[in-house]
């Protein structure tokens, strides 16, 4: 409001503002006239000469036309032609003679320097000035000049026009249109003067008055019978006035307000500037009871901060120098805890801080100190409980050791290391012999001795697992010596011991199975391994090694040899069927059969899992004769024909071979068999293939190439084998929507497949994309999960 | 018998495989005016329907492409062409082949292009022919762009460096020189030297080029046709034969000088220089 007083608004007298308009008015009428002058000359001179070039023109078409017709009729012909043109000329200088004097122009024909015709005087410049060009017009001294050259004849054609009359008009235009815009500058210029004396000097008056009663806080509404902005004016300066005073009675109310919310908190409330506390609320009085106002409180402190402890954790916050407490809490993603001691006790309060932003620069922190002592009580009883029950889940209650938990939890970062496994022989007689609880007391003995033991060693650490294992991780041990140096004295540590059971002195023999990996499975799985070689070979100690591993594997691979003899004898080897449909016509479904095991349990086993260990019992054959025994059987009763895989061993094994193709012969349904057979180098090798093809063929059968494209491919390999069908390899096909080469690849196979006759077959369709994708590459069949998966019964 | 149907049979498949034309039309030169080309064309016409024992009828059409495309299609099998519309159709067509070429009046079997300028010029060189106004007499005139452009490129010059514009006609192109309304000219010489004595002056002259041409499909017409045709045309001798010049008086300009028996070859030379030239403006 005070920058209203500075405001000292004059509006200037009628006279003031008139006298200055009307001599800047005659100022400007006098540049006027000149500006208007040339303006005007220029236009009327222009138009002056384009009347006289139009004249010209016409005199000069008719020379022009009169000679083009002399030369059209007679140009060939000189000596007609010179005659002719002689008469020509003499007629054309009549015309022109003749056409001037019947206007107001003058003009003049010249052949090199000498005058043919001339009704004025022609100045020597002029002339030099008009011939640099062959046609021109200009204004030369007082006259407008037309020049025209006629290179025939070297006529030289002038006509003139003065420039008086075009002067004489330019004088008396610029006259009259400056007198008229002086009288309409004039009398805008008063007329604005009018309204401005009328509709602002007197209204702004009015306004001025009204503001500075606002200054002095009084708010009358001002009556304004005014022009329509000054009404506006008038009516925003009313309601600016009333929405003053409502605003001051809304901020005293809200004050109010604001000050019963911070009292209606149980928690301590301020408001605080961050370095001055404005306002707190009554719990704050309560809680500091010993300061009767916010003045007393700030006599003595500063900052609530000065009652903080100091507690050098992050989520404390107390007082520190070059940190403002107040701002470092509003910022933290967690509220703050600060502790507080009044007489012998402790509280511990929760701190938020929250930074509000005013108008303009002003802004407060509203600071709550929530009393969450209690709390916090509880939460560390609550902790300390927590980590009990996580020890008693560590650790072994009867010996105090870690169990196997808390072994497999350390391993589970475990870097390259040992780990041994010890088991007391023969513990249950023991057990038996003095009973469990001398039992337990030898157990917890026999832990306490190899605990001491091992103290000695860095890195290793001694757990108790089941009944009476032991394990002893090694972290430091990172080569096979050390852990045989390791276990070499375990062994005769525990050799040299003796129990007391019962007044009786006993020892007690430990096998210990111990190894040594990167990875924790491992670790544990051939420790055991280990140890349970150890306790069968009766050593007291082994480290498991590569031996043992193949061990393991022959063990395995002896385990489904059996199942596989026994599954063949139990007629559990089994057909599933996987339809491969064609895009061109979608009712002619094949099927791929493929084989399944079903083992003891019911579980079904695919043929990854025991092909290769058929192979290598040599029953593989078994498994073929099987497959393509029961495919033929259950195709004879069944629409569509169907895919069976063989290998080369198949082909190359007479006894297979034979009983093939004696199979197809036999059969009934040769056309409905196809074969799928895998490209690879030894397939290209040997004849035997191609006479087999031939024979099968011979029957009906037809011929597959499996996983074509994907390392051995040959298009004339495929064109001597003569097959029917290409399957493009899966990797190929999957790799179509992202990967070029693989696209480009298979559109040459089709493209080579479509030449050469052959259908084309993309297995491992897996989705809509890749099925629209092979249908827009033109391939004949598509197979895979996005069609069917492989299932015992074939789609009907 | 199985030799009469084979017999029978070969001689079908050879009539079906042979153009049989019951009227065979002709095309003359594209211009703008189709009323008096018609009538300065249908003497000829007339001629060659008696002289080879055919109908033969005009169809005019106002651009050469439009004739090339007419002959390819079977729609005309005859076409009078200007030597430089000749060579460009035979780019686009090569199964166009000439089967007269015409002779000048002087009985010349070919002609030159000269550049002038007037005597009273300032230009007394074609090497000095640059940011000047050139008249040439029409767009396809074998005096026209492309043999301005064959003088100047003989001086590393080009029409494109200077200010080109067509009269229309070789004596349009004299003329505008004559007014001063063009610095140079380029028309034929012949032309050139009715109207030298107005004091024009010659500055280069090109090399010869073959005339206009009578040219047709290659398979367009029967052997005999075209046979009976050339014969019918190379036969008239105007220079020498006051019948034929009579019988020929109302001919076209281009085609009442007599005709001789052309080839492809004729025209190679101005083919391989119209491909040097590139696009015609």
């Amino acid at each position: 409001m005070k920058g209203l007083r500075r405001f000292n608004f004059r509006v200037p007298l009628l006279t003031q503002i008139l006298v200055p308009v009307i001599l800047l008015g005659l100022v400007v009428f006098a540049a006027g006239i000149k500006v208007l002058q040339s303006a005007l000359e220029k236009q009327i001179h222009e138009n002056f000469l384009s009347v006289l070039e139009n004249f010209g023109s016409e005199l000069k078409y008719q020379i022009v036309s009169d000679y083009r017709n002399l030369f059209l009729q007679t140009g060939t012909d000189s000596r007609r032609f010179d005659s002719a043109s002689r008469a020509e000329q003499s007629e054309s200088l009549v015309n022109f003679v003749s056409k001037i004097n019947s206007t107001k122009y003058k003009g003049s024909v010249l052949q090199g320097d000498r005058i043919l015709y001339s009704n004025m005087e022609i100045p020597g410049a002029l002339l030099e000035k008009s011939r640099k060009n062959k046609e021109s017009t200009f204004i030369f001294q007082n006259y407008f000049v037309y020049h025209y050259h006629f290179y025939p004849w070297n006529w030289d054609i002038l006509v003139f026009h003065d420039n008086e009359s075009s002067n004489a008009v330019i004088h008396k235009n610029a006259v009259i249109v400056g007198g008229i815009i002086f009288l309409l500058l004039t009398g805008i210029t008063f007329f604005l003067a009018l309204i401005l004396q009328r509709v602002v000097k007197s209204p702004i008056k009015t306004l001025l008055e009204s503001l500075k009663k606002i200054e002095r806080e009084q708010y009358d509404f001002i009556s304004l019978e005014s022009s329509r902005e000054f009404g506006r004016l008038a009516a925003g300066i009313n309601h600016m006035s009333q929405v003053i005073e409502s605003r001051e009675k809304q901020i005293l109310s809200e004050k109010q307000k604001v000050q019963k919310i911070m009292d209606s908190q149980s928690s301590i409330v301020i408001l605080s500037t961050g370095t001055e506390i404005l306002h707190a609320n009554q719990a704050f009085f309560q809680f500091f009871h010993e300061f009767s106002s916010l003045e007393d409180f700030k006599l003595r402190h500063s900052c609530i901060c000065d009652f903080f402890e100091r507690v050098d954790e992050p989520e404390y916050v107390y007082k520190k120098e070059q940190e403002n407490w107040i701002e470092v809490t509003s910022k933290s993603l967690h509220p703050k805890k600060a502790i507080i001691k009044r007489g012998d006790k402790t509280y511990t309060f929760n701190v938020v801080a929250n930074y509000l932003h005013f108008e303009a620069e002003e802004f407060l922190n509203v600071v709550t100190l929530t009393d969450i002592s209690e709390l916090e009580e509880y939460r560390l009883k609550l902790e300390e409980s927590r980590d009990n029950l996580v020890h008693q889940l560590y650790t072994d209650s009867l010996t105090g050791l870690p169990n196997r938990l808390a072994l497999l939890r350390d391993l589970e970062n475990m870097e390259r290391s040992a780990l041994a496994i010890l088991n007391i022989d023969s513990f249950q007689e023991i057990n038996d012999f003095f009973g469990t609880k001398i039992g337990d007391k030898l157990l917890r003995d026999l832990g306490e001795r190899v605990g001491q033991h091992l103290a000695k060693v860095p890195g290793a650490k001694l757990y108790k697992l089941s009944s009476d294992e032991y394990a002893v991780h090694f972290s430091e041990i990172k080569e096979l010596n050390g852990l045989n140096g390791a276990l070499v004295a375990v062994s005769e540590f525990m050799n040299e011991q003796v129990y007391n059971a019962a007044g009786n002195e006993i020892r007690m023999n430990l096998s210990a199975g111990a190894s040594l990996e990167n990875n924790a499975h491992e670790l544990f799985t051939r420790a055991d391994i280990a140890l349970k070689l150890a306790r069968e070979y009766n050593s007291s100690f082994r480290v498991y090694d590569e031996s043992q591993k193949s061990i393991e594997r022959y063990h395995q691979n002896i385990e489904l040899t059996h199942q596989l003899k026994k599954a063949i004898e139990e007629n559990r080897i089994i057909l599933y069927f996987q339809p491969i449909v064609s895009l061109d016509n979608p009712d002619a479904i094949k099927h791929e059969v493929l084989v399944r095991l079903v083992a003891e349990n019911g579980d079904v086993i695919g043929p990854n899992e025991f092909l290769e260990v058929a192979k290598r019992i040599h029953i593989y054959d078994r498994i073929t004769e099987i497959v393509l025994t029961a495919s033929i059987k259950y195709f004879s009763n069944q629409p569509g024909s169907f895919t069976i895989n063989i290998s080369g061993e198949d082909i190359f094994n007479h006894r297979v071979r034979d009983m093939i193709i004696q199979k197809v012969r036999d059969s009934g349904i040769a056309d409905k068999i196809i074969f799928e057979l895998t490209e690879s180098e030894e397939i290209k090798k040997y004849e035997e293939v191609n006479e087999f093809i031939r024979t099968v063929k011979a029957f009906g059968a037809r011929i597959a190439i499996d996983d074509f494209g994907s390392g051995y491919s040959n298009f004339q390999h495929i064109l001597n084998l003569r097959a029917d069908f290409l399957k493009i390899d899966g990797s190929l096909i999957q790799g179509i929507l992202k990967d070029k080469t693989s696209l480009a690849l298979v559109e040459t196979i089709v493209a080579f497949a479509k030449k050469a006759g052959i259908a084309t077959v993309a297995e491992y369709i897996d989705s809509q994309e890749l099925f629209n994708k092979a249908k827009e590459l033109e391939i004949n069949f598509v197979q895979g999960f996005f069609i069917s998966r492989p299932s015992p019964s074939t789609v009907k | 018998m199985r030799a009469f149907i084979t017999t029978i049979l070969t001689g079908l498949l050879y009539l079906t495989m042979q153009p049989v034309f019951s009227v065979i039309r002709l095309a003359p030169l594209p211009t703008i005016n189709s009323q008096s080309i018609l009538k300065q064309y249908e003497p000829m016409a007339r001629y060659l329907s008696s002289a080879i024992g055919e109908k033969i009828e005009i169809a005019y059409y106002a651009d050469y492409r439009q004739v090339v495309t007419a002959l390819r299609d079977g729609e005309v099998q005859l076409a009078v062409l200007g030597p430089v519309p000749y060579v460009m159709a035979r780019r686009e067509q090569r199964a166009i082949i000439p089967l007269v070429r015409f002779l000048e009046s002087n009985g010349e079997e070919e002609y030159t292009c000269t550049l002038f300028v007037r005597e009273k010029s300032t230009v007394r060189e074609a090497g000095l022919i640059k940011n000047l106004d050139i008249s040439l007499p029409q767009k396809l005139s074998t005096c026209g762009y492309f043999g301005a452009e064959e003088i100047l490129r003989s001086y590393s010059l080009s029409v494109k460096q200077n200010r080109f514009s067509y009269a229309g006609s070789h004596s349009n192109v004299v003329l505008s020189i004559l007014l001063g309304e063009s610095d140079a000219g380029v028309v034929k010489t012949s032309i050139f030297r009715q109207y030298i004595h107005h004091g024009l002056v010659p500055l280069a002259e090109t090399k010869p080029f073959p005339g206009f041409a009578l040219a047709s499909l290659e398979h367009g017409l029967l052997g005999a046709q075209k046979e009976k045709i050339i014969r019918a045309l190379t036969v008239l001798n105007p220079r020498t034969n006051l019948r034929d010049k009579k019988l020929m008086a109302s001919w076209s300009a281009e085609l009442r000088n007599g005709a001789i028996r052309a080839n492809p070859e004729d025209y190679a030379p101005m083919e391989a220089a119209v491909l040097a030239l590139g696009e015609i403006e």
